[in-house]
């Protein structure tokens, strides 16, 4: 069983839940291809204020699925949907906690009192920060989940952070991606290895998600004044259709691999 | 290396960062000896000042018995000594001789009490052969200013006047 000498990871989104299981020490990296559980629509709907699990009885028999197929896993690590939390990129102050620093700076922004918020920060490149902030009770909920599972959690992560890092782990000197969630997505401009631009949107259902996406794209591109390269990598859930969608409208795309989406959670 | 991001809801029970949290551990637990070192001394000082405080009563008691001891002889020997000077300076035949000048010829002392306390005091039974001999006895009295607080008892007026007189003598007073 591939999970006794590595890590597993559990990805929860509204369209369903995706296991893989990552070798370590000398097979680090090696990884079986991620399972894929689906969830009936309305089951899990992200939300930044209210638990996500609207139905946490289909929740739970999906994640009790999807472990039985990863060989019951005692841990792993939960990566939350794209949706449920506020972000920014940041640059403290010098000889400033970067932590305390976001809840300063993204407190008066959240739908909900500062004091309830998780806050967390991964680095940027340079002296910035990417800032995230979660409400607590919105996280329990899947807390509360996993433990009626059974699951015990080594790590709670939430998209995009984990793509981002993993895409800033190797990162090439300019990248512009697209990592896609069930219900927002998020550009994201890498140049001279730093973050310079992270834009989260909602999607939009239908023929004018691709649309909305593309002008995501063109805005993020325009803002870094074409210094950045024009293809750009798509990650996550349908990536291969939306890459295909902007290639069809005249942009430079193509889709990267579901575990250099969920890579960085490892 | 950074460590990975973490929203575990118990991963970290402020937001506060590590440092900051381990600050203020550090501080309160700063705080709880300082406050227990501070009980600690409040609680010896008020038990030594208990100590002090018996100490103190202790010692006093022996003081206030002689204190008192003191007090009694010093009033019994003033007493003693007022009685002594008293007595010297009002021995009775000087008493007799102030009382027969102040007699009218009509008039003599049947009886004479001297008692000597904090003050002489004089009770005399005195025979006059007219009432109005009696009352020049007591004007002439009561003007020598060799006594005071003069109470004439109850008289008998039958051609002769008797009657017994309290008095007060005043040694040094008006001759």
């Amino acid at each position: 069983m591939s999970w006794l000498g590595g890590r597993t990871l559990v990805a929860l989104d509204a369209t369903g839940l995706t296991g893989a299981a990552l070798a370590r020490g000398l097979r680090r990296g090696e990884a079986a291809a991620p399972l894929r559980v689906p969830l009936p629509a309305g089951a899990l709907v992200p939300d930044p204020v209210e638990s996500s699990l609207k139905r946490p009885a289909d929740v739970k028999s999906g994640l009790a699925e999807l472990l039985d197929r990863l060989g019951r896993p005692p841990k792993a690590t939960l990566v939350l949907p794209m949706g449920l939390a506020r972000f920014e990129l940041l640059e403290p102050p010098p000889q400033t906690d970067a932590r305390e620093f976001a809840r300063f700076r993204l407190g008066p922004t959240l739908p909900f009192a500062s004091a309830e918020a998780i806050i967390e920060v991964v680095p940027a490149g340079g002296a910035r920060v990417l800032a995230a902030a979660v409400r607590r009770e919105v996280v329990a909920a899947y807390e509360d989940l996993a433990a009626s599972c059974g699951l015990g959690l080594e790590r709670i992560d939430l998209m995009p952070l984990t793509a981002v890092t993993a895409r800033r782990a190797a990162l090439p000197a300019s990248a512009l991606d697209v990592i896609l969630g069930d219900v927002a997505f998020t550009v994201c401009v890498h140049e001279q290895g730093e973050l310079r631009v992270f834009h989260q949107r909602w999607r939009d259902p239908g023929v004018a998600d691709l649309e909305r996406i593309a002008r995501a794209v063109d805005l993020a591109a325009r803002g870094q004044g074409g210094a950045v390269s024009p293809r750009v990598l798509v990650l996550g859930e349908g990536s291969a259709e939306v890459a295909a969608g902007l290639v069809a409208r005249g942009r430079s795309a193509q889709a990267g691999s579901e575990m250099a989406f969920l890579g960085a959670a490892a | 290396m950074t460590a990975p991001p973490d929203f575990r809801t118990g991963h970290r029970a402020t937001a506060s960062s590590p440092l900051a949290a381990r600050l203020v551990l550090g501080a309160a637990a700063l705080a709880l000896l300082l406050g227990l070192g501070g009980a600690v001394r409040a609680t010896l000082a008020r038990d030594d000042a208990r100590a002090q405080v018996e100490s103190a009563r202790r010692a006093v008691v022996p003081m206030r018995a002689e204190l008192r001891d003191r007090e009694y002889r010093s009033r019994r020997d003033a007493t003693w000594r007022h009685q002594a000077e008293l007595t010297a300076s009002s021995a009775p035949p000087r008493v007799i001789a102030d009382l027969a000048a102040l007699l009218p010829g009509d008039a003599r002392v049947e009886r004479l009490d001297l008692r000597y306390g904090d003050q002489l005091e004089l009770d005399f039974h005195v025979e006059t052969r007219s009432p109005a001999a009696y009352d020049r006895f007591l004007a002439a009295l009561v003007a020598s200013g060799r006594v005071e607080k003069v109470v004439p008892g109850p008289e008998v007026r039958e051609g002769e006047a008797a009657t017994s007189v309290k008095a007060v003598y005043r040694p040094g007073g008006r001759p």
